[in-house]
This record gives structure tokens, C-alpha cells and sequence, in this order.
């Protein structure tokens, strides 16, 4: 219960009268059978775990049909997984939640299940998008950092640093600033990399990041998690694959320069994606 | 020794020019950067699959955009490189 999105449910399911059920850990199949015994019906999660659980397998094998809805947030969704999930899970409803610590969880609206477009805001918080940032003004914010600079400009609004598109009332987010890798001056969001990457039947999960490079400034790179599919493969292999897979899906320079095949987890003990390698 | 360096060297330029070639369009004195038309992110991509074949790491610095310039020069600093890590 260290992010301010699981103090959030505690404290608005704790408001509503409901139960609140605490995993011993956060492994996937603990958290299926949890669902299964107390009969759960909110999941919040982050992308990241609700990729090892799709990957897992475990959802097959424990009734979860008590689940109605699964709150996502902390970090981008890819497109494909929502997809997934929604196919594997079609009693549930999938809702994108967005909050930061700074200023608290807004209310949030997702277009449908399956839609990464959510309408964020509510009583209390103003929005608004300047160059394609999403800032965000309300009375419940923090007053500040300690011994540092101040984080609000004069009129209050506070710069989330998360660059969106805009459809009317909606927005999508792309991913935080300080995520983006500038290679040569073009910008790369390493979920939409990321997202690409795993569709390919033998990774498991990716990571994308930059790495300083003399000649274009930034490199992409993508460390990755593999299946039994590319048991023993080597990583220039690997990287022809990749190469062949993104071709025609994503621009040229987006396309990860250098793989890392790694054992590791990808993401904190919060199932974040950890990009500053 | 050189010879498999050579090959597996051309094979990976081949890979990362856009224009068809063949082996016998690359010869020792080929500016790689100037014959092919390179541009920066095949000149990375060129360097960083070097670094996975031959399992060795280029200096980030403007020499190794130098190497490229002649193909017999990279391919003897790869192999210097290779004997190096070798003795070490």
C-alpha cells in the first residue's frame, strides 16, 4: 500500500462499505485465487501484472467470474493486451483510472471496455492540454515538494509531464515526457514499442528504453523476456525477428537498435515497467 | 580468421543497406558509409549488430564512424578486438 492508486481503493471501497481482501503476495496465481475463494469483484492492477496473468495462464485454471471490473492505471496499456484481455475476460469491465500523488486520483471514464480513449477530470479538478501535455489545477493537491522547487506555475496548474492525444472529451495517453527517447530529434514512446514487441509469439514481456549514442544522440533498445518458443535463440537473431515483425507496423527508427535477452523481471515490486536501466 | 570476420561482416551490411548487393560489392578499400549511402540509423545499426555477432564493443566515439569508411580497416579492428577479449 505504498501508491497513492492502492490508498485510493482502500480508502473509496473502505467509504463504500465494501471489503477490502490483501494479498500475502503478488503473485498471479495468489491473486486468481483470492478472486476465487472471496468472490472479488474489483481488481486494481497495473498492465504490467495483468500481462503475467494473462501470460500465466492462471485466470484458466480459478473461478473469477465474480470479477466485474479490473481498474488498470500507473503506467501505458498496450493496445494489444487490452485487446486480450477483453477476449479472455468478457464478463469484466475494464476501466482506466489516472492519478498522481501530486494531486490525488481524478475521476475517470473510459469510452468502453476495450478503449484506451478515457475522459479524465471531474468535481474538484480542471484540465486542460498545452503542446500536447496534460496539466491539471485542484484544491486537494499537495502543498508541495520538500526542499524542492515548486512543482505548480502561478496560477496553480501542475505540468503531469504526460504527453495525450485529444478526441473531443477524451484523451489517450501516450506516455510520460521523461519516457521519451529522442533519437536524432524523433520522438519514440517506448509503450508503442513495447506494445509491438509483444505480439511476437516468443516474448514474454519487453522493456524499451534509450541509450546514449555518439552518432544519433539515443538509441532505442529493448530488453526482453523470452518464452520456450526462442529457448537458446541468439540475440541478432532475436533482432531479426524483430526487425521482420516491426517492419511496416512502426517507423524505421523505432525499431529497437540493440536487444538485451534477460532472465530478470522487467518491472518493481509495484508492476512497473523499470525504464531507467 | 580475418576471412570468417569478412564474411560475416558483409553479411551484416547487407542486411542494413537498403540497396540489393552482393558479397562481391564489398571489397577491402569499400567506404562503407559513401558506396552504400548510409544513413545514421543504419550506421547504428550496422555498429550494434557487429557488437552482437562478434560479441565485442565499439568505443562511443568518432573513430568507429571512421572504421566505416574502409571495410578492411573495421574488419581488422573487429578482429583485434576478438583476439583482445580473447587474451583477456
Amino acid at each position: 500500500m505504498n501508491h497513492i492508486g492502492g490508498i485510493n481503493t482502500l480508502f473509496y471501497t473502505l467509504s463504500n462499505g465494501g471489503t477490502v481482501v490483501i494479498a500475502d503476495n503478488r503473485r498471479a496465481e495468489e491473486i486468481c485465487k483470492i478472486i476465487e475463494k472471496h468472490k472479488v469483484e474489483l481488481l486494481p492492477a497495473s498492465p504490467t501484472f495483468l500481462n503475467l496473468l494473462f501470460l500465466s495462464g492462471y485466470y484458466k485454471d480459478y473461478d473469477l467470474s465474480s470479477l466485474k471490473i479490473i481498474s488498470y492505471g500507473t503506467e501505458t496499456m498496450p493496445e494489444n493486451l487490452l485487446k486480450k484481455l477483453n477476449e479472455e475476460l468478457p464478463f469484466v469491465s475494464f476501466k482506466q483510472t489516472y492519478g498522481l500523488s501530486e494531486l490525488g486520483i481524478l475521476q475517470s471514464k473510459s469510452r468502453s471496455s476495450d478503449s484506451l480513449w478515457v475522459k479524465v477530470g471531474g468535481e474538484g479538478y480542471e484540465t486542460k492540454i498545452v503542446n500536447g501535455k496534460l496539466f491539471i489545477k485542484t484544491n486537494t493537491a499537495m502543498l508541495g515538494y520538500l526542499n524542492a522547487p515548486d512543482p505548480f506555475d502561478e496560477e496553480g496548474w501542475f505540468n503531469t509531464e504526460d504527453r495525450v492525444e485529444i478526441d473531443g472529451e477524451y484523451i489517450k495517453i501516450l506516455g510520460r515526457d521523461s519516457d521519451i527517447i529522442n533519437v536524432g530529434g524523433q520522438k519514440v514512446y517506448p509503450s508503442e514499442v513495447e506494445n509491438i514487441l509483444c505480439q511476437i509469439s516468443g516474448i514474454k514481456n519487453a522493456v524499451v528504453y534509450g541509450e546514449a549514442n555518439a552518432v544519433l544522440g539515443n538509441i532505442v533498445t529493448a530488453k526482453v523476456n523470452l518464452t520456450d518458443d526462442f529457448l537458446n535463440i541468439k540475440a541478432y537473431e532475436l533482432k531479426q525477428k524483430i526487425k521482420e515483425f516491426c517492419n511496416n507496423k512502426i517507423e524505421l527508427f523505432k525499431i529497437p537498435v540493440k536487444i538485451v535477452i534477460s532472465d530478470e523481471d522487467l518491472y518493481n515490486e509495484r508492476f512497473k515497467k523499470i525504464r531507467n536501466q | 580468421m580475418i576471412l570468417e570476420v569478412k564474411e560475416k561482416l558483409k553479411e551484416i551490411v547487407m542486411k542494413n543497406v537498403d540497396m540489393k548487393i552482393s558479397f562481391k560489392d564489398i571489397s577491402d578499400e569499400t567506404n562503407l558509409i559513401k558506396e552504400f549511402i548510409l544513413d545514421s540509423l543504419q550506421i547504428v545499426n550496422i555498429i550494434a549488430d557487429i557488437e552482437l555477432v562478434f560479441e565485442v564493443a565499439f568505443p562511443q566515439d568518432r573513430k568507429t564512424l571512421e572504421l566505416l569508411t574502409k571495410f578492411d580497416e573495421l574488419s581488422n579492428f573487429i578482429q583485434k578486438m576478438i583476439m583482445k577479449d580473447k587474451v583477456n
